[in-house]
């Protein structure tokens, strides 16, 4: 057969990494941006939930001292080396640090809304940083790197994100990476937690059909969702209560928590790759019809940036490597 | 599973979160510690100290061997809390050494402690039938002088039915864990099994003993021993059937006994293998862990006080006397000595499924352990992707869990067929794996600089972290605990009487390492590079 037929040329490898939810932990945007160097893959894609949870002041007490509280206890810091450690061990869990005098303090704890404004002050602030040091350490780097908010992400971390000239925001739109189109949306599901970016199903649905019609049927297509695709084993979390505790305590149920909307969205348009976040327990792969399914989990709060590295070679996932140190 | 308190998010002072996923309120140090306390195999260590001091440890005073188990087991213990708090929710020692020595090491370790772990679940489901079904029923038998349950009590403590019920035990855990609805109904019910636990093989034994006097165990027990089939007078027939013990107690003797507790105090951390998303108070996971222990150990002493106030001749002749002079198959042991105690079949059957709980909850869980180790090999591609694959229907680990049924069904039979392989043989194993937590634990702080310094337990004395030096004298702690399995001719693994089972111990562990390797070069063959999933991006 092979005398007769013109032999197809084998499609290039195309190589990407893909993490997401390293929600604050500098430490993990640092070893993000440098993944595409380290691992010399042709993409970089960072999917959603960027940014921090919690802010730790680090109090200015009137004798001079500077207390924070941190991992549990009490700590006094007594001169600049010791402040500047605590900020970067706050900064490696995942958490923002910042100097607060003890009069600003007690005005900041009984005002919900200026501690609001401050919260959001500081994260953009941060993430402002981050692009900085992304722009740079990128500069010269053939890969595409998107950078998506996620559900937990507040809604100004879109535009903040566009003011980069490196990173590119690919949310609700179509980007290209390469020879694939990735289509991108962050917000999740509705949770216990109600974070800032949840929308019902139906509304998912709604915007992945919209996004789906964008879509040119010539390119094969990669999905970068946050939230996974519902009971996959990819959106196994233990069950939460009202109150927001754990059900069963130690010994914890899991459940699936991912949508049916972009698992419907899978089945119908079936992407080559789908990636997705979200649920930091449910590390796996998994096959719905032709699709190749990811989520890589996260450990984001022990400076460890659980990734996937994916080869692909046409329409062809031929490769799925998971990494994380 | 967080260190945000309920009280400390409250505190806005101190502590600022958002609206943000993943912030749970904590669970208890209490909760936790429970966890750690139902995992130990407490039950089983004090039903063996109860019958092999003095039978088998002529010289050995049973209060030093526990509290010396106590000192060698509390720095590792302390290492894995301290390693839970730095690497919360990562695989356990797997990560741990894995990060702190090397990759290979660290498959080498967890290859090792999954094959013991093996090796254990064929010991349990063998141990079910004698010391779980078998009681239960020669109660019940005795209860209504039946003869037919008292030969069906008999067989399970056969070598046939001891395999029997292990098979049944391994297929149907396995089948549990495959079937959605099995393992979220599994998942429902442990904590009734275990509170079922904690009161028939634990509490209610321990009561009844503080409040029974001699001579109400000696009327009980010539009765059941009468409505067995067996002759009259029967407590004074099996004392007078062990041979005279004139041993004096020694220190050295007493050491040698630490095998049996350490059975119990030596794995009592579960707790440090979930992690939370915000690592943990320092306090949670010390308190968890290190009062764990200590009840734990509090409870051994208790039960030995409590057993051996009446019982000291009794007890001495479970080990050494011949039970067949009292027409019995085996010997009475701890939960059915405490059952003849009570002398009601009722609260006798409630502490025969106590027992029983202890081997059910324990196999299922043990499995599923296995199955994440397993996920965690197949991730980091040293085994098939195919391991890890999860059923889409039901959503659980089919292919690990099938391999894991596989090799258990081995050590069922494995060990159903070798009655010397009792649960002392597999601790060696399992020990190697706390040398290498322990070493990993003195790396750790300058391997792992960043994550340490992170860590609620980065403290120093000068300049010296305490992690560090907690793990030298875990180092030592380990080594010694080594030195006593190799030195006691009981433990299964001693140098003089079984050299093989050790030179086999120390084979699986140094097979893992190469194992690794051969894998290493047959990725590397495929264009994979596996050390890539242990290498970490330089951040900087």
């Amino acid at each position: 057969m092979g005398l007769w037929n013109k032999k197809t040329p084998r499609p290039k490898e195309f190589s990407l990494f893909y993490a997401a939810d390293i929600h604050g932990s500098e430490r993990c945007f640092r070893k993000f941006v440098n993944a595409a160097r380290f691992y010399k893959v042709d993409a970089l894609i960072l999917g959603g939930d960027i940014s921090g949870k919690a802010l730790v002041p680090l109090v200015e007490r009137a004798d001079g001292r500077i207390e924070a509280h941190f991992l549990g206890e009490d700590r006094v810091l007594r001169d600049e080396a010791d402040i500047e450690e605590a900020e970067k061990a706050i900064r490696s869990n995942g958490f923002y640090p910042f100097r607060i005098t003890e009069q600003a303090l007690s005005d900041l704890a009984g005002d919900d809304a200026q501690r609001r404004e401050e919260f959001d002050r500081i994260m953009a602030d941060e993430l402002r940083r981050w692009i900085r040091l992304a722009d740079e350490r990128l500069d010269g780097v053939p890969a595409d790197c998107l950078v998506m908010p996620g559900n937990d992400d507040e809604h100004f971390t879109g535009p903040v994100l566009d003011e980069s000239h490196r990173l590119i925001n690919p949310e609700d739109k179509i980007a290209r990476i390469g020879p694939y189109q990735v289509l991108s949306l962050g917000y999740s599901n509705e949770t216990p937690w109600h974070s800032p970016r949840e929308l019902p199903e139906d509304e998912i649905a709604r915007r992945l059909d919209e996004l789906a019609a964008r879509l040119d049927p010539a390119v094969p297509a990669i999905f970068n969702i946050h939230v996974p695709p519902y009971r996959t084993a990819l959106d196994n979390a233990p069950e939460i209560s009202a109150d927001l505790s754990i059900v069963g305590g130690s010994n914890s149920r899991m459940v699936p928590v991912g949508s049916p909307a972009v698992r419907a969205a899978i089945e119908t348009y079936h992407p080559i790759l789908s990636l997705h976040g979200h649920i930091h327990e449910s590390r796996g792969t998994a096959k719905i019809g032709k699709t190749v399914a990811i989520n890589p989990g996260s450990e984001y709060n022990t400076g460890v940036l659980r990734g996937v590295i994916v080869r692909l070679r046409g329409d062809d996932v031929a490769d799925v490597q998971f990494v994380g140190a | 599973m967080t260190e945000i308190s309920p009280a400390q998010a409250r505190d806005a002072r101190r502590f600022f979160p958002r609206q943000a996923t993943g912030l749970t309120r904590e669970v208890s140090w209490i909760d936790a510690m429970f966890y750690n306390l139902l995992w130990s195999s407490l039950p089983l260590s004090l039903a063996f100290i109860l019958a092999y001091d003095p039978a088998l440890y002529s010289s050995a005073n049973p209060y030093i061997a526990v509290l010396a188990a106590l000192v060698l087991t509390l720095p590792c213990a302390l290492m894995y809390a301290m390693f839970s708090s730095a690497i919360p929710r990562s695989g356990g020692d797997y990560t741990w050494i894995t990060r702190s020595l090397s990759p290979s090491v660290g498959f080498m370790s967890s290859l090792s402690f999954c094959a013991w772990i093996t090796f254990f679940i064929g010991v349990y489901s063998d141990y079910l039938g004698t010391y779980g079904i078998a009681p239960m029923l020669r109660i019940l038998a005795a209860d209504t002088q039946s003869r037919g349950l008292l030969d069906t009590a008999n067989w399970f403590t056969t070598e046939t039915g001891a395999i029997v019920v292990g098979l049944v035990v391994v297929v149907g855990s396995a089948l549990l864990l495959t079937l959605g609805a099995g393992l979220r109904t599994f998942m429902k019910l442990q904590k009734g099994a275990f509170a079922l636990w904690a009161l028939g093989a634990v509490a209610l034994p321990i009561v009844l003993m503080l409040f029974i006097s001699k001579a109400t165990f000696i009327s009980n027990f010539n009765t059941y021993i009468l409505h067995l089939g067996g002759p009259s007078n029967a407590y004074s027939k099996f004392v007078a059937s062990a041979p005279a013990n004139n041993s004096p107690t020694t220190f050295s003797g007493s050491l040698l006994m630490v095998t049996l507790p350490f059975y119990t105090l030596g794995f009592i951390f579960q707790s440090a293998y979930f992690g939370g998303e915000i690592k943990r108070a320092r306090k949670t996971a010390l308190r968890s862990i290190v009062v764990a222990e200590l009840l734990a150990a509090g409870l051994l002493l208790v039960g030995i006080v409590v057993f051996r106030a009446h019982l000291s001749q009794f007890l001495y002749a479970t080990g050494a006397g011949d039970y067949t002079k009292i027409g019995l198959s085996s010997a009475p042991q701890y939960p059915e000595i405490a059952a003849i105690a009570s002398g009601n079949a009722v609260v006798g059957t409630l502490i025969s499924i106590g027992m029983i709980m202890v081997f059910l909850t324990w196999i299922p869980q043990s499995m599923l352990l296995l199955s994440r180790s397993l996920f965690a090999w197949s991730f980091d591609r040293l085994l098939p992707a195919k391991v890890a694959s999860v059923n889409s229907r039901t959503r659980s680990p089919a292919v690990a869990v099938g391999l894991i049924a596989v090799l258990s069904v081995g050590a069922v039979l494995l060990v159903g067929l070798s009655p010397s392989l009792t649960f002392v043989v597999g601790l060696m194993g399992l020990t190697f794996t706390y040398v290498l937590v322990s070493i990993a634990g003195i790396a750790f702080p300058y391997r792992q600089k960043e994550t340490f310094e992170a860590s609620p337990f980065n403290r120093r004395i000068g300049r010296l972290p305490v992690m560090t030096l907690v793990a030298v004298v875990s180092t030592v702690a380990v080594a010694i605990i080594i030195v006593i399995l190799l030195r006691d001719k009981n433990s299964g693994t001693s140098w003089d009487l079984n050299k093989f089972r050790v030179e086999l111990s120390l084979g699986i562990l140094l097979a893992g390492f190469i194992v690794y390797q051969v894998i290493k070069l047959i990725q590397k063959a495929r264009g994979v590079d596996v050390e890539l999933a242990y290498r970490e991006i330089p951040p900087e």
